[in-house]
């Protein structure tokens, strides 16, 4: 249990949109869902730093990855390499509290184009 | 001595599709049993999968870099950058999984086996039948 102040104009016009919206429980339900918004919120700009940071590092050691590990699977996660191996199950347990870790395979060409099928003309 | 040929098959009676189960690298699966999934031969790559099961899966822990990434384009001339990351494709009826790279794109619903996919298997499209079949050897 916590309790907290929050400014009078947004608690009433919380407290108003909330019974607008529930029957029971109004201003806990609508204060439930709000959290768990914020909180995924809160993960997904994390997840988009990490990202950022782990495409940025990459692109400078790219060039040096791919002579020396060559047929190789290498995992970068905290913007650093954590490790290399043959199989890419290997590295499942590097990093263990990142969010975003990038796998790279590297010398396997990947295609530059995609072609998509009739399914995607009405996406 | 000739392979002992068997045949595995699906009700598709609308659209073909395959039952398949898809895990990420940690062995999590995406479904208990299996999802009947469609084909769609007009796509080139392995597996289209929706946004929200790359999330659930956290294939961003695997995720392929951005500039390795490749770009699609519909016939409305909408540009596509896709996100990438490996995974796995069993098929729970025969007990076979393969290694695949996954795609989808933000707002992606969609849930597709492509080309690359079926290139692995010999498939049988029974319209009359309203089915899809699979034939495999029992030697594999």
């Amino acid at each position: 249990m916590f309790t907290y102040n929050l400014p009078q104009p947004l608690q009433q016009e919380f407290e108003r949109v909330a019974q607008s919206l529930y029957d029971h429980d109004s201003t806990q339900q609508a204060l439930i869902e709000a959290i768990e918004l914020w909180l995924i919120q809160q993960r997904r700009q994390r997840l988009q730093s990490e990202a950022r940071l782990n495409n940025q590092f990459f692109e400078t050691v790219k060039n040096e990855l791919e002579q020396n590990y060559a047929g190789q699977w290498v995992m970068i996660a905290e913007g650093k390499v954590q490790g290399v191996a043959d199989h890419p199950e290997k590295l499942n347990e590097l990093a263990p509290t990142a969010l975003h870790r990038i796998i790279v395979p590297l010398g396997q060409a990947r295609p530059k184009e995609v072609e998509l099928g009739w399914q995607m003309t009405f996406a | 001595m000739a392979n002992d040929i068997r045949l595995i098959y699906w009700p598709t009676p609308d659209r073909l599709g395959m039952g398949i189960q898809l895990q990420n690298l940690a062995g999590q699966p995406h479904h208990p049993t299996e999802e009947l999934v469609q084909i769609d031969t007009g796509y080139s790559e392995e597996i289209l999968i929706p946004q929200t099961l790359f999330e659930a899966l956290n294939l961003e822990r695997w995720q392929l870099p951005d500039s390795m990434s490749p770009q699609g384009s519909t016939v409305t001339g909408q540009i596509i950058r896709f996100i990438e990351a490996p995974a796995n494709v069993v098929i729970p009826q025969i007990g076979t999984h393969y290694q695949v790279i996954v795609q989808t794109f933000v707002g992606n619903h969609r849930f597709l086996i492509g080309r690359k996919f079926l290139r692995r298997f010999k498939l049988l499209l029974d319209g009359p039948g309203s089915q899809t079949c699979l034939l495999y050897s029992t030697d594999e």
